[in-house]
């Protein structure tokens, strides 16, 4: 897989350096916030090649270059979320206004990308970005709003934030290949990114910084089950959150209810729920070993 | 969410569920049962690979 890695990498440079509209000065903002990503690795790239390269004999070039697409909009809609909701340090908080106009230069060149390889189904793969884009961004309002209070609303609104750019990139290579999507590709697809999503919440939970939804008044999985309970400390939490009175925190007894009163049970209880359904579907759909591995790890 | 909460109230129900054959949740299907189980089995592992 750092093969993989490297050739999306590879990729994006060359997409970014020969994109004759754009100048000096947005190109190394460009670099520079790629670079950033490198640690993290290319995951919805390698989601989008896998699916390709499942689905044919012969693997065509452009599918690098349609991978590095993919995350081109991943990360212009990293940078938007992470602009909306200032508690990141990654380098393109610290400029707003030239970090938007790499965001939307990334989304415009995604598509672009596309359009510009020789692949036969590259409109249908075009459709696909743009509709799983949009219930993407539809997703990330409800976020914002913050309105999701419960289990059914939660996952909704993440199946659409997240499950609908894990999706979309696994489809986008399937669609590349057959012609068409399945309806196993596109569940397990969705489900990888509801997994991450509740793995990255408790994750939220566990440093008590500026990341901690809790602090933030966020609702997730964790802090919706907290919040339904009985007892002072999640009385306590239920006034921050109200702002009924001046409420200090505890937070080694918070950590200790989160981790000790179900709260972080339930969250991985739900997770383990899209565990099993997406290795049921995936049990369905033909990957190679290596493939299938690097799948099933997205999905623990 | 419910289920999760009398889980937490009574683990001896918990044991009894991972003895199979010695405990049932009605309503609840294979898979949730499964993951709940597996949920009481003490994994922790929540760094998500996607996304920090």
């Amino acid at each position: 897989m750092k093969g993989l890695d490297k050739r999306i990498n590879e990729s994006l440079d060359f997409l970014i350096e020969n994109e004759q509209l754009l100048g000096r000065e947005l190109k190394t903002l460009f670099h520079s916030f790629k670079e950033e990503k490198i640690a993290v690795g290319f995951s919805f790239g390698k989601l989008c090649f896998l699916h390709y390269e499942a689905f044919v004999d012969n693997v065509h070039e452009d599918i690098y270059k349609v991978a590095a697409a993919v995350e081109l909009l991943i990360l212009s809609f990293d940078i938007i979320d992470d602009l909306q909701d200032k508690d990141s340090d990654y380098s393109w908080c610290k400029i707003p206004e030239f970090s938007l106009n790499v965001a939307l230069a990334m989304l415009v060149m995604a598509s672009k990308t596309i359009e510009d390889t020789s692949f036969e189904h590259k409109r249908s793969a075009i459709r696909l970005l743009e509709e799983y884009a949009l219930k993407s961004i539809n997703g990330q309002q409800l976020d914002l709003l913050n309105n999701c209070r419960d289990e059914d609303s939660y996952v909704q609104m993440i199946t659409q934030k997240s499950g609908s750019l894990t999706a979309m990139s696994c489809l986008i290579g399937e669609v590349l290949a057959k012609g068409e999507v399945s309806r196993e590709v596109q569940e397990y697809g969705k489900y990888i990114g509801i997994i991450q999503q509740i793995k990255n919440d408790i994750q939220s939970l566990k440093s008590w910084g500026p990341k901690n939804d809790l602090l933030n008044k966020r609702y997730s999985l964790p802090i919706i089950y907290l919040l339904s309970q009985k007892n002072d400390i999640s009385k306590s939490v239920v006034n921050y959150y109200n702002d009924n009175i001046v409420t200090v925190l505890d937070n080694n007894s918070i950590e200790n209810e989160l981790k000790n009163g179900g709260a972080i049970r339930y969250a991985i209880t739900i997770k383990n729920v899209y565990k099993f359904k997406a290795l049921k579907d995936l049990e369905q759909v033909a990957i190679n070993e290596l493939g299938k591995d690097y799948l099933q790890k997205l999905m623990k | 969410m419910n289920v999760i909460q009398y889980l937490e109230q009574n683990s001896s129900l918990v044991t009894l569920l991972k003895e199979q054959n010695k405990a049932s949740l009605i309503g609840i299907s294979s898979i949730e049962q499964q993951a709940i189980l597996e949920a009481f089995n003490g994994e922790l592992n929540t760094e998500s690979q996607i996304w920090n």
